[in-house]
């Protein structure tokens, strides 16, 4: 199983030290929709996360509530953390986690590289227009184009590809 | 009770729902309108009769449904026909009252530099300015302007032919350049100088006024903390603000108040330096989206001003300036990616859970089950809290941030809650340029003990739809029962 999570487009590799098993805390689903971990302490009480969560349409939408040392508490992110990596099938998800496409109506409005072009990790490749605002597409890590599949003044619907990365 | 009064609200979401619930406290009749892609929309639901219509800027779609449902009152909310005069002709000519100031001072104070010259006239400060065409000696304009300036192509708009000059030896060159982008973009070479105000605060003050010359203010509101030129967070009163600034912005305010006879809600912005000089920028004319923080401070409910100020127009609504009273503070939650730009985001609200407690208000456009496309503003909701100081405010917004939780869609939660921890916000020390120069960077990534605990809780199947709906089928049916209903009435 790949412990890697994809959030804002962007490839975040679970600690390989963190051992998931360590967690013994009891789930519980409390009164109000959200899932609480609860880990015993030595002093006989219980340290506790809230956690709300749904698995929608093969995303992952969650969010930690009301806890400060979590940098993301009260957070929320959807459509970054995919059902596949964490699938059984492992192995079969890297074409698809380079993949960059559109993710609202708009016009291409310039494109930064050309295929073969090797870019570094939030180097610009198109330029997209909506909403009368101009929106960067950047890489997501470091690599080669594989192939721009998008000209200036496209129309792009959402979930158009502009770009195979590899 | 005016029970024969029947409101339409011109408008959509947050404000449409806000208006709804003044009228039901007042016993007052309710109409909504709603455009393609807004079916579901919170607002649809909380009006007592519906009526589809093509788009929320067609003004004569909108004043037909209103003259077939017998409306009384119109209200404009913000943005859309808020400001458009020709909307408020249209409501005159049908003959329903619009809840607003008339259609002649939103003319007078809508065009830029009318409204600036109106400003000047009346001893108003405003930036230092000046218009200059080719051949004109620039040099001479622009000494009497100051450094830095800012030059501006005078027919045009959205950045084109603006450039920065720093000091007068870059100033023939920059306005070369600039006069030849303007002939390019514009057909026309004519310039326009400012004076650039380094870092500046955004200021604003709430008025309210009985159309007959007479105005009060409802102090001011800081909203220096904008993204793409949009605010983020707003705050009622200013913070580090002298109380003679304060007195110099209410004076000011409240005489192009009198001046243009301005009748109901408006707000006057200005800009404020480093040293608390204030220049008038422009008039709002119409309702804030951040009014909620002025209502609290004052204690006044300014949509209820609005609507008594239209059913009794010969009265002052409000006859004196109220007392503000602690700190609040409002953060507009968008559907965006601040990592990306602030990039929109597109989804359907699956589940939604609004902070509660002690000093919290939430006005919110969004309910369980609604989509969220691209159609409209990314604005989804507003958070608003109140604490006696802004200290408390600022911990306040950040523990009723970490109890927000809007699944489904991406949204800009996680950035308001980086602005509350941020050390100038909380010491009060913002300009407009704080967001671009210390969040551009932003990224929302969860650390490897939140991922570990997602991860693990995943693995366990906690967030598999049938364990979910098992625990709260009642969600689950209200999930699925709502679009059916609204399709079947449009269609």
């Amino acid at each position: 199983m790949s412990n890697f999570f994809k959030i804002c487009g962007k490839k975040v590799e679970l600690n390989k030290s963190t051992d998931l098993n360590k967690k013994t805390g009891e789930w519980i689903f409390a009164p109000g929709g959200f899932w609480v971990l609860r880990e015993p302490l030595e002093n006989g009480g219980y340290k506790q996360t809230r956690i709300f969560g749904k698995e929608v349409r093969n995303q992952l939408s969650v969010s930690i509530l009301g806890r400060s040392d979590f940098k993301n508490s009260g957070s929320t992110w959807v459509g970054d953390i995919q059902k596949k990596t964490f699938g059984k099938a492992q192995g079969s998800s890297s074409g698809d986690d380079s993949s960059l496409t559109a993710q609202f109506p708009g016009k291409v409005r310039k494109v930064l590289v050309a295929d073969g072009q090797a870019v570094k990790e939030g180097e610009k490749l198109v330029l997209v227009e909506a909403m009368k605002m101009e929106f960067t597409i950047a890489a997501p890590k470091d690599g080669q184009v594989k192939k721009v599949c998008v000209k200036e003044g496209d129309q792009l619907s959402p979930g158009v590809q502009l770009v195979e990365m590899e | 009770m005016k029970n024969s009064t029947k409101l339409l609200v011109a408008n959509r979401s947050e404000i449409a729902c806000r208006v709804f619930q003044s009228c039901a406290e007042m016993g007052i009749k309710t109409v909504a309108v709603f455009a393609p892609g807004d079916e579901d929309a919170r607002h649809v639901s909380h009006a007592e009769e519906i009526f589809s219509i093509d788009s929320y800027l067609n003004a004569q779609s909108i004043i037909s449904v209103a003259k077939k449902a017998g409306v009384t009152h119109i209200h404009p909310g913000y943005g859309f026909l808020s400001e458009r005069s020709h909307f408020v002709r249209a409501c005159d000519e049908a003959g329903i009252e619009f809840i607003g100031p008339t259609a002649e001072s939103m003319d007078l104070l809508g065009g830029k530099i009318a409204a600036k010259e109106l400003a000047a006239s009346i001893g108003v400060p405003t930036l230092p300015w000046a218009k200059v065409t080719k051949g004109e000696d620039i040099v001479a304009e622009a000494k009497r302007v100051g450094f830095p300036l800012l030059l501006k192509a005078a027919a045009g708009g959205g950045g084109k032919g603006m450039r920065r000059v720093e000091k007068e030896s870059e100033l023939v060159d920059a306005a070369e350049s600039a006069s030849a982008e303007a002939i390019a973009a514009f057909g026309d070479g004519t310039l326009f100088l400012e004076k650039l105000v380094d870092q500046p605060r955004h200021i604003e003050v709430q008025v309210f006024g009985d159309g007959k010359g007479f105005g009060v203010h409802l102090h001011e509101r800081e909203c220096s903390l904008q993204r793409r030129h949009q605010k983020v967070w707003e705050e009622a009163t200013a913070p580090r603000l002298r109380e003679e600034t304060r007195r110099g912005l209410f004076n000011s305010a409240l005489k192009l108040v009198e001046k243009v006879k301005y009748r109901n809600a408006g707000t006057i912005e200005f800009l404020v330096d480093a040293e608390e000089g204030y220049y008038f920028l422009e008039m709002n004319t119409r309702l804030q989206v951040e009014h909620p923080v002025s209502e609290i401070v004052t204690g006044v409910d300014l949509v209820r001003l609005q609507i008594e100020q239209a059913l009794n127009p010969n009265s002052a609504a409000i006859k004196n300036s109220p007392e503000a009273r602690g700190s609040a503070i409002e953060v507009r939650i968008y559907a965006e990616d601040p990592s990306q730009g602030y990039i929109p985001q597109t989804g359907q609200i699956e589940k939604l859970r609004w902070p509660m407690g002690a000093g919290i208000r939430v006005d919110t456009g969004i309910e369980v089950g609604q989509k969220i496309g691209t159609q409209f503003d990314s604005m989804l909701a507003k958070l608003i809290v109140y604490a006696p100081n802004r200290a408390a405010a600022v911990s306040r917004l950040h523990y009723a941030l970490t109890e927000t939780s809007i699944l489904g869609v991406g949204t800009n939660l996680n950035f308001l809650k980086a602005l509350a921890e941020n050390e100038n916000v909380q010491k009060g020390i913002m300009d407009t340029g704080l967001l671009g120069r210390e969040f551009s960077q932003f990224q929302s990534i969860p650390n490897n003990s939140e991922l570990s605990i997602i991860q693990n809780a995943r693995e366990k199947g906690h967030f598999r739809e049938s364990i979910l709906s098992q625990a709260s089928s009642q969600l689950s049916e209200a999930n699925s029962y709502i679009s059916p209903l609204w399709k079947g009435i449009q269609s």
